[in-house]
């Protein structure tokens, strides 16, 4: 398995946002102790639902993930994060939105 | 035991409702009783000799052993009574613990409670102390201490500071930002990140309160360094974000701490736990 360019953390947060809350009570209780293995508190998980987060690069990586476009992959650059890492940020958005949801 | 709490036979003839040389009367014939000296009288205050120090803590001991044989033969073993008394710093006692406690005396409303929310050590068996909610790591001693969560050490700022700015990927890049530095409970100007980073912060803002400088920073004027509970609304609001992060040191945990006796008092438990589960069901805080 190639390894990810994208903190576990970070990862997760933008898994999600991508399902907010529509996700299935096993999904959500599984994103909950996915969560708390990588040391997240509810209140971050509940934040990264609603598509932000307390922390400032991972709601550059949320905004990417949740509007894939020219202004936040420029916006993602500027903050820090690697193309690398954006392009896999993108590739995650567009799988949990495509119709076999590979990831979510 | 009221004249080495007072320090005075003048203030202690006045509380015990007795002249002033009855009280010096009644030390003497003690003393004689013992055969040792226990207080120095000067002109200005009376000190506990060595001998006097030992016998007020074995009669403070023997007395609320007493107090305690009593509360349990009078059942506040079962039920809540009395005054509890809590103690936490400033703004977790006024954020988290004042809910618990209002909620505590909704539901034994025959219950009085005192709080000491204060940004100093408080020594909780010297200062007649209930319950203490600390932050950090506990030293070993005898009190009981449940864990109620965890709280980090945050470097934060607001998104239109971030936008002004920029952010810095750094420690080393804080020394070309506007930092607002809280000297509450944190008066060095070296801050420490994990891996036993020090950084030298120019702080061009030295607040006495964390709540100067967390509004600071909310304006947008500058960076600052708290515990993330203090700014746990803000961040739920996307008023503050959190930079840094993978250079902070791990986590601190939260307790609840009460002196164990040989019975904690039913005021005690029902405190402790309710404020246990109220703490730990907090997702700011878990």
């Amino acid at each position: 398995m190639a390894s990810s360019s994208i903190d576990p953390r970070v990862r997760l947060s933008i898994e999600l946002a991508l399902t907010g809350t529509n996700a299935s009570n096993t999904l959500l209780a599984k994103q909950e102790e996915a969560g708390r293995a990588l040391g997240m508190t509810g209140a971050e998980m509940d934040m990264a639902r609603r598509g932000s987060s307390f922390d400032f690069e991972t709601s550059i990586a949320i905004s990417l993930a949740l509007n894939a476009c020219q202004e936040t992959h420029q916006r993602a650059l500027r903050a820090g994060l690697s193309e690398e890492a954006s392009a896999e940020i993108e590739r995650i958005s567009q799988a949990c939105r495509s119709p076999i949801m590979i990831l979510c | 035991m009221k004249v080495a709490e007072t320090e005075s036979f003048a203030d202690t003839a006045r509380q015990m409702f007795m002249s002033a040389p009855a009280v010096t009367r009644a030390v003497s014939s003690l003393e004689d009783l013992i055969g040792a000296r226990l207080l120095v009288r000067t002109t200005r205050s009376v000190k506990m000799t060595e001998a006097g120090v030992r016998y007020f803590e074995d009669c403070r001991r023997i007395l609320a052993d007493i107090a305690e044989a009593e509360a349990a033969a009078g059942g506040s073993y079962a039920t809540p009574t009395g005054t509890l008394s809590i103690t936490a710093s400033a703004l977790f006692g006024q954020m988290y613990v004042l809910p618990v406690v209002t909620d505590y005396l909704d539901t034994y409303p025959t219950m009085k409670a005192k709080t000491l929310f204060i940004d100093r050590p408080v020594n909780i068996v010297e200062e007649g102390i209930d319950v203490a909610v600390r932050i950090g790591h506990l030293p070993d001693s005898n009190l009981s201490a449940v864990k109620v969560g965890t709280v980090r050490r945050v470097m934060c700022g607001s998104p239109k500071y971030f936008e002004r700015f920029g952010v810095p990927k750094s420690p080393a890049d804080l020394k070309d930002h506007r930092i607002a530095a809280s000297t509450a409970a944190w008066a060095s100007p070296e801050w420490k990140f994990g891996d036993d980073l020090r950084v030298s912060v120019d702080a061009a803002l030295q607040c006495n309160t964390n709540e100067a400088a967390i509004q600071s920073a909310r304006e947008g004027w500058g960076l600052t360094r708290v515990l993330n509970y203090q700014i746990g609304p803000a961040l739920v609001a996307g008023e503050l974000q959190i930079i840094l992060s993978e250079f902070e040191e791990p986590p601190l945990p939260i307790h609840i701490l009460h002196p164990e006796g040989r019975h904690a008092p039913a005021k005690v438990r029902a405190f402790v736990d309710m404020a246990a589960a109220r703490l730990r069901e907090n997702r700011l805080l878990n």
